[in-house]
């Protein structure tokens, strides 16, 4: 059974101007998708949508068969999703274990260690690490969450290209080692090339493109 | 996380906004606790002065109006100086308050003492008088006041202390032939207690004494709080030495019991001057006293002039109270206003991971309860230090803003009748209000205090709660 499942799922910000036109799919878990796209495409609505922070105005989403406005969307976030953003969006005023714990149902320090960061770091103030090392944070509190559906926005969008890499890898690997379904917006060919599936969002209409 | 830790983190890691907070709630804290001890200091104040001053009304026979009052022409009475003989009358009023009257007026919840007295001006037998200042007529030298009473404790010369028994016993309704006398006159005329004096019953209508003879004895002696100033005039006979008090069977003894047989006017002191209209109806509703005859004096204007300023600070610091709580709201919402408006990024991030708007708007409000209850605790130090200069500073401005009535304003206790001058007690105003900041109103200040945060965290709330997650992240990119 799919995740995550867009069924007939159209969105207008205004009257008449649709940004997604009767858009269908499923996302399965253990994979990773990247959804591409020119800009203003709606690739990032379409992750909000996915992400239960706004609603289709036609159509809807389900979880394992289920809409996700049945028992709200804040309910479909806090169990179902985590979030990464191209800006991090980490707490300035915690730790990047404290970041961690922010939602954790699995133990931070692990995994943040398992990202890659140092047992003197994860204790430091948050805006003291680099990019990739904060958003090696972003990466861990989405896995600590233990969401099933891990949901990226640019990812890598403020990184240089190995640290994108190595993030890149991170997502791949919690898709096929922690069984998450990964969904990645991105520009990034590179990132694509990592995906499983890569999606592709033309005038309103999601494709899947051949690799 | 807990939202107890999230918001204990904000507080201890934002140290620059947590300071800010702290100094504005706690002037916050100290003008609102500073308003309340001065409230409670002057409302304890008010309490004081009322139980201080009491209230007073007299009763008395309605000499215009009754139907019982007589008027009688009385034995012709001949001036050896002039030579003339003069045209008398006496007026009176069959219906008179008894000892039962007074007993009755006394059991009305709220009235402290009702005393009456029957004044008789009579000499007796051996007794030497301490002189007045001014002369009297021949025909009174040697004349004093008798003053019958029911009971001597509720009369207003012992109640107000002008009196003290200073030895023996007061006379009570029960006694018959007693009496009380001054120190110093027992001592001039070597009378102790258990001794007699003696007098002579005299006909108000016949203006001549009956030759009936009445002994009474001496129960207590009584010394005066002070008496006479030099240069201050008095007669023999109203020199507070010289008084006399004796029982009522004997002054209506000395007046032959022909017309008083009881009393024609009552002295009523209530406990607080505020109850003297419900006082006044209940004594005038107690059966068995014909209100046709008599007529109610109230006396509230010592209790009135004296509270005024605290009743005109009461107003001013409820004023105060009002205003400092609304500023207090409204400056706080705006300032949490503009901080939540930085938080947005905050609050992105923590709709996207799940928390509820509600938990992200208790973590606020946990952050300003944090630093408030500290903020509120010191200010309990802060307002003691300026509670008590500030409340006396707002009673002096009181006082000024009331009119300047010198001459009816009696700064004391006690006000002046007839001839004695009762003792001036101070009143609890003329040494300003003693302010103090007591938990109670700590109690009350964490009750406004919490009522002032949540009015205030809601209201700052309010716009970025109503965004929907997908708009907060948006104005985060």
């Amino acid at each position: 059974m799919p995740t995550l499942e867009l069924k007939n799922v159209s969105y207008a910000y205004e009257k008449g101007k649709a940004v997604l036109q009767n858009v269908s799919g499923s996302l399965e878990t253990g994979k990773m998708y990247a959804i591409l796209g020119p800009s203003g495409s709606g690739k990032t609505t379409l992750l909000s949508l996915l992400g239960g922070l706004d609603v289709p105005t036609q159509g809807s989403v389900l979880f394992d068969g289920e809409d996700i406005a049945a028992k709200g969307l804040e309910h479909h976030r806090r169990n179902h999703i985590s979030l990464i953003f191209q800006s991090y969006n980490l707490i300035d005023y915690m730790t990047p274990v404290e970041n961690v714990r922010l939602t954790a149902k699995l133990d931070a320090a692990p995994i943040l260690e398992r990202l890659g960061l140092e047992q003197d770091e994860i204790t430091r103030n948050v805006l003291k690490l680099s990019g990739g090392q904060q958003q090696r944070v972003a990466i861990a509190r989405a896995l600590a969450s233990d969401a099933p559906v891990i949901l990226a926005d640019e990812p890598t969008g403020n990184l240089d290209a190995d640290t994108a890499e190595e993030i890149t890898a991170i997502l791949k690997e919690s898709a096929h080692a922690f069984g998450k379904c990964v969904v990645v917006v991105t520009h990034s060919g590179e990132v694509a090339k990592q995906a499983d599936v890569v999606l592709e969002i033309k005038r309103g209409h999601l494709k899947e493109r051949e690799m | 996380m807990s939202i107890f830790k999230r918001a204990f983190l904000y507080v201890t890691r934002k140290r620059g906004k947590t300071i800010l907070l702290f100094a504005i709630l706690l002037i916050m804290a100290t003008l609102v606790l500073t308003g309340l001890s001065i409230w409670k200091a002057s409302e304890a104040t008010q309490l004081d002065l009322r139980q201080s001053l009491g209230g007073k009304f007299d009763v008395f026979v309605d000499w215009n109006n009754s139907p019982y009052v007589v008027k009688e022409t009385v034995k012709e009475e001949y001036d050896e100086e002039t030579g003339k003989a003069s045209n008398g009358f006496i007026m009176y009023s069959t219906v008179q308050f008894t000892p039962e009257n007074i007993a009755a007026i006394k059991g009305v919840p709220g009235v402290k003492y009702c005393s009456a007295r029957q004044d008789n001006l009579l000499p007796f037998d051996g007794l030497s008088l301490f002189p007045g200042t001014i002369s009297t007529d021949a025909k009174y030298q040697g004349y004093t006041k008798a003053l019958g009473v029911c009971n001597t404790e509720d009369d207003e010369l012992f109640t107000t202390g002008t009196l003290t028994l200073a030895e023996g016993r007061h006379i009570t309704t029960d006694d018959t032939h007693v009496a009380i006398i001054s120190q110093d006159l027992a001592e001039r005329n070597e009378l102790k207690i258990g001794d007699y004096l003696t007098a002579h019953s005299y006909s108000v209508e016949d203006q001549g004494f009956t030759g009936l003879e009445i002994r009474i004895q001496i129960i207590g002696l009584f010394t005066p709080h002070a008496v006479e100033q030099f240069g201050e005039t008095v007669t023999t006979y109203d020199k507070i030495q010289n008084r006399v008090f004796v029982d009522l069977q004997s002054s209506k003894e000395f007046d032959g019991e022909e017309i008083n047989y009881g009393f024609s006017a009552l002295h009523v002191t209530i406990d607080d001057p505020q109850d003297m209209a419900r006082v006044v109806a209940e004594v005038k509703a107690l059966p068995g006293i014909d209100w046709k005859a008599f007529t109610v004096e109230m006396d509230n204007e010592t209790y009135e002039n004296a509270a005024a300023p605290l009743a005109t600070l009461n107003e001013l610091v409820v004023t105060l109270l009002v205003v400092i709580i609304v500023v207090s709201a409204i400056i706080l919402a705006l300032i949490l206003t503009l901080w939540t408006k930085t938080r947005i990024h905050e609050i992105g991030v923590f709709l996207s991971v799940g928390i509820r708007k509600s938990a992200i708007i208790g973590q606020y409000l946990i952050e300003v309860l944090l630093i408030a209850v500290l903020a509120f605790g010191l200010s309990y130090f802060t307002s003691n230090a300026i509670a008590g200069q500030i409340g006396n500073h707002l009673l002096e401005q009181s006082m000024q803003t009331e009119p300047e009535d010198d001459n009816d304003v009696v700064a004391a206790a006690a006000v002046d009748v007839g001839a004695d001058n009762l003792l001036q007690k101070p009143l609890p105003t003329e040494n300003g209000i003693q302010v103090s900041v007591g938990l109670d109103n700590l109690a009350q200040l964490y009750l406004i205090g919490l009522a002032i945060v949540i009015v205030a965290v809601s209201t700052s709330s309010i716009t970025v709660m109503r965004l929907k997650p997908r708009e907060i992240l948006s104005k985060m990119s």
